[in-house]
């Protein structure tokens, strides 16, 4: 079929007002109203519907293949930096609850007093002695909250001085 | 006809997910026993503090000011049930929050008396 450009202009609208009545109604339009110089194969008109439609249904396959993929590989990526922060969490929930019944624990007449601060057992050296036993990266123990930033951080309510002041003892790592 | 009904699959398919898939991940820590051991913590100073030296006195200045402090340092709220005390007294406070109870025993008007200490976190 040979088109000049202003049937082809026509032949455009006839097939995008098919298109839309069997849209909308489910019907096919006679084609009476189009140009009688027109012939338009039926045969090839289905065929432009149907791979119309499948090219619709595939792009929907590919987007949700796309999409199902994304969503897993997210899934997966914070899966994965939960269990490393949750490890790291217990890690040091344990050298916190060691250094405030024993490890940091105030020791008089050979009684160990938990929860009640030594500040002065607070020392570079009882720090690195915990983040061996624990296999941590970094472990920052101290009275004050820590100044760099770490992937986890616990506190623990204790009593410190001759006084007992209420304080947080801060034990983060990463 | 066929792209329309793809095109409501495809929006369904995404819609579904968007529920089910976010559900699979974990994103809360597991860190109830952290919490039983601040209540812990919160018990044990109030004692090393000798807040419940005196407890038959029903004023206990002590420990209403202590539970204050706990408040201000942590932003946790601790209730002591049976004798009513609690660092939240603003009802707005913690109101959708977790809370870990644990159970002590003191001596209160001549008698052993169990009290609940509850933290909300």
């Amino acid at each position: 079929m040979n088109l000049s450009r202003s049937n082809k202009g026509i032949y455009l609208l006839s097939a995008f007002h098919r298109f839309s009545t069997l849209f909308l109604s489910g019907t096919v339009p006679n084609n009476s109203y189009a140009v009688p110089a027109i012939q338009v194969n039926k045969k090839s008109n289905k065929h432009g519907f149907m791979m119309f439609d499948a090219l619709v249904s595939l792009l929907c396959i590919v987007m949700m293949a796309h999409y199902t993929i994304s969503m897993v590989a997210y899934t997966s990526y914070s899966t994965s930096g939960y269990s490393h922060d949750q490890q790291v969490f217990n890690k040091l929930v344990m050298a916190a609850d060691y250094s405030v019944k024993t490890g940091l624990a105030r020791k008089s007449n050979g009684i160990k007093y938990p929860n009640w601060i030594d500040e002065n057992a607070i020392t570079e050296t009882y720090a690195e002695s915990i983040r061996r036993k624990t296999a941590l990266d970094a472990i920052f123990i101290s009275l004050d909250k820590p100044s760099q930033d770490f992937s986890v951080c616990i506190y623990r309510i204790v009593a410190v001085g001759d006084d007992r002041q209420i304080a947080r003892l801060f034990v983060c790592g990463g | 006809m066929q792209s329309f009904e793809a095109l409501i699959s495809f929006l369904f398919f995404v819609f579904v997910c968007s529920y089910i898939i976010p559900s699979f991940s974990y994103d809360t820590q597991a860190n109830s026993l952290y919490h039983i051991q601040l209540a812990e913590d919160a018990w044990r100073v109030l004692y090393l503090r000798d807040n419940f030296k005196d407890f038959d006195d029903p004023s206990r200045p002590g420990l209403e000011k202590d539970l204050d402090i706990i408040k201000e340092q942590t932003g946790l709220c601790v209730f002591i049930d049976g004798i009513v005390f609690t660092s939240c007294r603003n009802s707005a406070d913690k109101v959708h929050s977790k809370t870990v109870s644990i159970t002590k025993t003191v001596i209160y008007d001549g008698q052993l008396t169990t009290l609940t200490l509850s933290l909300q976190t």
